[in-house]
């Protein structure tokens, strides 16, 4: 497989589709579409939760909705997330030249192709060779997922204080339903509806779910294209002013640095931090679009009551917990809107866009003075500008987008995407924010997840070698012009990550993954003063996944993690080692997943994030630290065509514990136990 | 040797007895064998050397469970092992190995340790061939410890394993040794009860000579990690040497077979606590090879 980072890429190359449009055809193999999900969840970087749930989400629907090769375009193509951009390219011409493809193994003459990658192309292509639309009768087709879940052990939020009160209002089930609908051919909508655990539901305080949420679709094939009312996500140029997805992040797909989000979609997403609400219309014709888009959001904020300035917006929470009474009384208690325009216009081999927004709170954002948040954006209302473009010139694809806000110097993300020899692939890539830049739905590729200050450059490189090897890697250096958290002052760093794939046989991976970080760090140190430091962080990183004909998955792991920091002992090692097994039964009706992990991390920085199975829909990345053991057994049982049911069970175990966890998330004991359920019903 | 010059020594009489000081010796090396990392020494890690999770056929009912659905023959084992030069910490097995057309039973006794502390584990395993890539087992122990003049305790771990072979020439295992980490009942950090996860890579480089790179990680220790090579020398003969960090594990081993007898015989190097020895005799009953078919 020459891309094999590319194909665990979920992330960067988060697509979603412009259509919720559930297919009239057959439904595809779950089974090998919920391998994929998994094998490219795993690659995933830590902390990645939020992504991986929107990447499988439009997995999903792109698996069920496969694009026409021979009619895409390249916004189209860019929805398969293991093809990287030269590759596009590449098939593209190829297709300039041949016409038509017939058959997927016609694509095996595409520049940078190799029959590994097209094994994996094959389930998400059709290859209608008619340029007429499809005149498939339609159907109208609904999707419901039902979930819930619930902590076997009592937590501290639901046992009673001394005067009596239970701290966490609701129930500690959570529970999730989501629901997609293709009423009509022009028609669809979605709906969401979650509570986590400790929030009340059916209560007079709470009549209903705490997040609800959905959107209602119409689409034509005039210049009005679409119209979406309710939740939808932006993205546009590399996210410096506009992606409310997901930031783009760093992965093991080293060469894949661009943006490749959709312009926009709808969004059932239930991360109730972030995101748009309100309306938005697609006009366009072949080779221009323009987005004009409103939205108006309640947000939970930390208020405070000043005598001079009135009420004031410390904070913005984006955990989305309204379990105790303090939470309840920040859900929802600020507006935030948005308006905006955002415009496309494409050419043969570029695209140019444009785009400005104002952005709105109801109360002023003024954070209580610190070290860290010096050059934080404080105030009620602020507006970005951006212009953005991306092309192809011989063998390099290049991207570009500069951002303003009130500030006077631009921040600026580029970069650059070659074949080199027909073989390689290299990316750079450079950033730079301005101290006072500041893009409240801004999502660009950067170190911290705040990037004022922020300059960067980035190389990546992906390798080919002999006897099935492929060698990929990237090197970042960065630096910040002032205090962070936990960082005093201006620092430097740079992160390395080394990775050596090998696909021993037709059925068998290994891979070994080498990272090393050095960053600014406040030294510990008795003395009042901070002083800068440095920490080093190695990880190394060893998988082997082997899939024996169509029944059996078995993955092996093993993770090893050292951390010192200037002015401290190195701290102790941090380990991991876990052994999948996966059963699919003959039938494909039913198959368990068996995880045995054990861990020894006892210090928080070396704490490792390893993925786990987990239900569709539901991704998984936990934190492993302390020392102890995880067991995750998890089962899925089609009893009736269009049914499936998930049960999993996980268990967290630290011996010798007397308690797991701290203030209202402590439970008593060694042990901490989950069940899961969940159905879909396909209509 | 006495010296003249120095103190008289104390008269015989009052000197501690024998045993007594054997208590105090081990009661004074006990701290220090819970600092030393891997002083718990897995059963397969001192016997045969390596972690145990690639070990096959007899050498599997030490180590990872799965191993056993390797054999075609019935076997009767036992061995003796001497750990550190302690008597109070040596140990006596009985051992043996039934396949049958469903599954590979193996199973055993073992003592351990001299009065006024001794005990007694009965284990009883079963494994199956899956697929002729996959092996999987699971073991059941069942501990009784006997201290002089107090009511014996007990307890009941389970073991579990998987092996599977992605080519022909190398093989993974990947076992757990009471995952559950239960302990005794009165929870005593002197003799806790053996749990570990072990995984392996048995790489043949060509026939008669294997390499295995492993990692084992106890309970309360720090990983540990294992190479093992074994060489054929004669079809009869085998030498086997291993080598584990931290703490440093120095092992050499080997195993004559004279007509249906297998003789084994491993010497283990401690960095911290010295020497131990194993010698083992296995007996191949004589009957029909039974393979164990898979489902």
């Amino acid at each position: 497989m020459k891309r094999p980072a590319a194909l665990l890429l979920f992330l960067l190359f988060a697509t979603s589709l412009h259509t919720q449009n559930l297919t009239s055809e057959p439904q595809p193999d779950q089974q090998l579409l919920n391998e994929w999900a998994e094998a490219l969840a795993a690659e995933m970087e830590e902390g990645a939760e939020d992504a991986q749930h929107i990447l499988m989400e439009q997995l999903l629907q792109l698996y069920q909705n496969p694009i026409n090769i021979n009619t895409a375009t390249r916004e189209e193509l860019q929805k398969i997330f293991f093809l990287s951009d030269l590759q596009i390219e590449a098939l593209l011409f190829q297709r300039f030249q041949n016409k038509a493809f017939y058959s997927i193994y016609e694509m095996q003459a595409i520049e940078g192709m190799d029959a590994a990658s097209l094994k994996m192309l094959a389930p998400l292509l059709r290859f209608d060779w008619e340029v007429q639309t499809s005149k498939r009768t339609f159907r109208p087709q609904a999707d419901l997922f039902i979930r819930g879940q619930s902590q076997l052990q009592t937590q501290n939020g639901y046992r009673a204080r001394p005067d009596g009160s239970i701290p966490f209002q609701g129930s500690p089930i959570k529970a999730y339903t989501r629901l997609e609908i293709k009423a009509l051919k022009q028609v669809s909508l979605g709906l969401v509806a979650e509570k986590d655990q400790g929030e009340p539901l059916f209560t007079a305080q709470q009549p209903g779910p705490d997040y609800l949420s959905g959107y209602l679709q119409f689409q034509t094939d005039h210049t009005l294209r679409k119209i979406i009312v309710g939740s939808y996500k932006l993205s546009s140029g590399q996210g410096l002013a506009l992606q409310t997805g997901h930031a783009t992040l760093k992965s093991s797909a080293t060469t894949s640095i661009r943006n490749r989000q959709a312009s926009y979609a709808p969004s059932l997403s239930v991360n109730e931090g972030g995101g748009c609400s309100g309306v938005l219309v697609d006009l366009g014709g072949e080779a221009w679009q323009l987005l004009p888009f409103f939205s108006r959001v309640q947000r939970d904020g930390r208020l405070d009551t000043l005598e001079q300035d009135g009420v004031v917006l410390r904070s913005l929470k984006s955990d989305g917990y309204h379990r105790t009474e303090t939470e309840r009384a920040q859900r929802k208690n600020t507006e935030e809107w948005v308006v905006g325009l955002t415009g496309k216009y494409l050419l043969p081999r570029m695209t140019l866009e444009a785009g400005l927004l104002h952005y709105q709170l109801e109360h002023p954002l003024q954070a209580l003075p610190t070290t860290y948040n010096q050059h934080y954006w404080q105030g009620r209302s602020t507006h970005n500008f951006w212009l953005a473009g991306s092309g192809s010139v011989a063998n390099m694809h290049w991207f570009a987008e500069t951002a303003f806000n009130e500030s006077a110097h631009p921040a600026l993300w580029a970069g650059l995407q070659s074949l080199l020899k027909q073989t390689a692939e290299l990316a750079l890539g450079f950033r730079h924010f301005p101290l006072d830049y500041y893009a409240p739905l801004g999502g660009a590729l950067s170190e911290a997840s705040v990037p004022a200050g922020e300059t960067g450059f980035y190389v990546g490189l992906e390798l080919p070698l002999p006897a099935a090897f492929t060698a990929s890697g990237y090197l970042d250096a960065y630096s910040h012009k002032a205090a962070r958290y936990g960082v005093s002052g201006p620092a430097k760093g740079f992160d390395l990550l080394l990775t050596l794939h090998h696909q021993t046989s037709s059925d068998w991976e290994n891979t070994l993954r080498f990272r090393h970080r050095t960053k600014g760090v406040d030294r510990e140190s008795e003395e009042p003063e901070t002083v800068l430091g440095e920490q080093n962080q190695n990880q190394l990183r060893w998988q082997s996944r082997f899939t024996p004909g169509k029944n059996w998955m078995l993955t092996l792991r093993g993770d090893w993690q050292t951390v010192q920091k200037s002015g401290a002992d190195r701290l102790a090692p941090g380990f991991f080692l876990s052994q999948d097994l996966r059963y699919t039964s003959n039938s494909k009706k039913w198959n368990v997943t068996l995880r045995y992990a054990v861990f020894d991390a006892e210090e928080y920085a070396t704490r490792i994030f390893a993925y786990e199975p987990d239900v569709l829909y539901s991704m998984s990345t936990p934190a492993h630290y302390g020392k102890g053991n995880r067991l995750v057994v998890l089962g899925k049982w089609t009893p009736l065509k269009g049914l499936d049911l998930w049960l999993r069970f996980s268990r967290w175990h630290y011996p010798g514990r007397e308690s797991i966890g701290s203030g209202y998330a402590e439970i008593r004991g060694d042990k901490n136990r989950e069940i899961k359920l969940q159905l879909r019903k396909r209509f | 040797m006495h010296d003249p010059d120095s103190t008289p020594l104390p008269d015989r009489a009052a000197r501690p007895p024998l045993k007594l000081k054997r208590i105090l010796l081990l009661g004074l090396l006990a701290p220090h064998l819970l600092l030393s990392a891997q002083n718990t020494l897995p059963d397969h890690a001192a016997y045969w050397g390596g972690t145990g999770a690639t070990a096959v056929g007899l050498p599997a009912h030490q180590g990872n469970p799965a191993g056993t659905a390797y054999s075609e023959h019935r076997f009767l084992a036992l061995a003796h092992q001497n750990k550190y030069g302690l008597p109070e910490l040596s140990s006596r097995d009985l051992y043996f190995l039934l396949p049958t057309s469903l599954l590979v039973l193996s199973g055993g006794f073992q003592h351990s340790g001299q009065r006024p502390l001794q005990g007694e584990t009965y284990s009883l395993a079963a494994a199956r061939t899956l697929a002729p890539w996959l092996r999987m087992g699971l073991r059941g122990n069942y501990w009784v410890q006997r201290q002089q003049e107090k009511e014996a305790r007990t307890a009941f771990i389970l073991d579990a394993g998987v092996q599977y072979q992605p080519l022909r020439d190398l093989s993974l295992g990947f076992f757990t040794c009471n995952p559950l980490q239960k302990n005794w009942s009165d929870k005593d950090p002197y003799h806790p009860l053996p749990s570990y996860t072990a995984a392996a890579l048995n790489y043949r480089v060509v026939e008669g000579l294997e390499l295995e790179v492993g990692v084992l990680k106890e309970a309360d220790f720090d990983a540990s990690f294992h190479g093992v090579l074994q060489v054929e020398l004669h079809p009869r003969l085998a030498l086997r040497g291993a080598l584990s960090g931290t703490p440093l594990r120095l092992s050499l081993g080997t195993q004559l077979q004279v007509q249906a007898f297998y003789i084994h015989l491993q010497l283990q190097h401690h960095q911290v606590l010295g020497w131990s020895s194993v010698v083992g005799l296995a007996w191949r009953l004589p009957h029909k090879p039974q393979q164990t078919t898979s489902s």
